[in-house]
């Protein structure tokens, strides 16, 4: 029997992503997908998380993550 | 310093042609007479009078929102009109301020409008956004968001604003002191070379959506309902028919609400 010991996250509800060496914050995942970050909000579980914090903000195993970007039309 | 009408000098009383023209949404339990006696002495600014501007102020003039301001320096042009619906063929070349309130009073002349066919700018803000207890940012540009969001944070004028692209739209409100963060800190660098109508397209259906959504969620600010854009943003998902809310928080180094709430 084997066992799946990886750890994945959910990117804007279709792109599942490894949680693996290197790739363990919200600024690692911005790198790894190579995603524009101007003008960018990222929410973890449907709470946004400041830009600031990005760097520091450790992902878990069964996170969902949305990135969007800011709009302007009216 | 925002200077707001007094309660001493408040309308206190309905008329019966009122209680007649808005007995549908009188009738609401959380409504009331009292609830539209709050929004017949509101003073609401509405910057933006395309696409989602002409949705919000038709709403907020037929449910009669006592006083509004219209503020846009752009004329109608042929390309508005399959989402801007308040204007006609008649209506290309004419200030889009002017225009809509023209269409307002004759939707409900028992409001008082002021327009000013102008652009907003870091010159003009302050005498145009002074005196009113909302504004609700229409805009199409990055730019002037982020002018309209600095000014309502330093002078703690509640904002709600609404944007709409293509499939999807974003809504969020901005309540002064509770401290919930601001437009930039969500959006801290912004620029103006996209995102817009005129650069990426937009569902004309979708403007009626958000507008709506905009207008629905300021008039349960107005009333003073509960709303979850207080301490929310809603991504609306035209596509999939979704409305996503996320819940905000202040940023540390955001520039403009930061060293507000460090003064508090």
């Amino acid at each position: 029997m084997s066992t799946n010991l990886s750890s994945q996250v959910l990117v804007n509800q279709v792109t599942p992503v490894d949680i693996q060496s290197g790739v363990s914050t919200l600024s690692d995942i911005m790198n790894f997908l190579a995603l524009e970050s101007n003008a960018v909000a990222i929410a973890v579980n449907n709470v946004v998380i400041s830009k600031s914090t990005w760097s520091q903000h450790t992902l878990s195993d069964g996170d969902n993550i949305n990135v969007f970007g800011a709009i302007a039309g009216g | 310093m925002v200077l707001v009408m007094s309660d001493s000098l408040a309308i206190n009383t309905l008329r019966s042609n009122e209680f007649n023209r808005y007995s549908r949404q009188i009738m609401l339990n959380d409504w009331g007479e009292a609830g539209q006696l709050r929004l017949k002495n509101s003073r609401i600014a509405i910057v933006g009078c395309g696409g989602l501007g002409s949705v919000v102020a038709s709403y907020m003039a037929g449910c009669g929102a006592g006083h509004l301001t219209l503020i846009d320096g752009d004329d109608v042009e042929l390309s508005n009109l399959p989402r801007q619906l308040t204007f006609d063929i008649d209506s290309c070349g004419q200030n889009k301020a002017d225009e809509l309130m023209q269409r307002l009073y004759a939707q409900n002349d028992e409001v008082d409008i002021v327009i000013e066919p102008l652009s907003i700018d870091s010159d003009n803000v302050q005498e145009l956004l002074q005196v009113h207890d909302l504004v609700i940012d229409c805009t199409d540009n990055f730019s002037t968001r982020l002018l309209i969001n600095q000014w309502c944070v330093t002078n703690q004028v509640p904002l709600m604003t609404g944007a709409v692209i293509g499939w999807q739209g974003q809504l969020l409100l901005i309540e002064p002191d509770a401290n919930n963060g601001c437009y930039q800190c969500l959006f801290d660098t912004p620029n103006d070379s996209g995102q817009s109508c005129a650069t990426m397209g937009v569902n004309p259906a979708m403007v009626g959506v958000v507008g709506s959504y905009q207008a629905n969620q300021a008039l349960r600010y107005l009333l003073k309902l509960s709303t979850p854009l207080s301490n929310k943003i809603a991504l609306v998902d035209g596509i999939n028919m979704g409305v996503n809310l996320l819940t905000r928080e202040p940023n540390a180094q955001c520039a403009v609400c930061h060293p507000i709430l460090k003064q508090e």
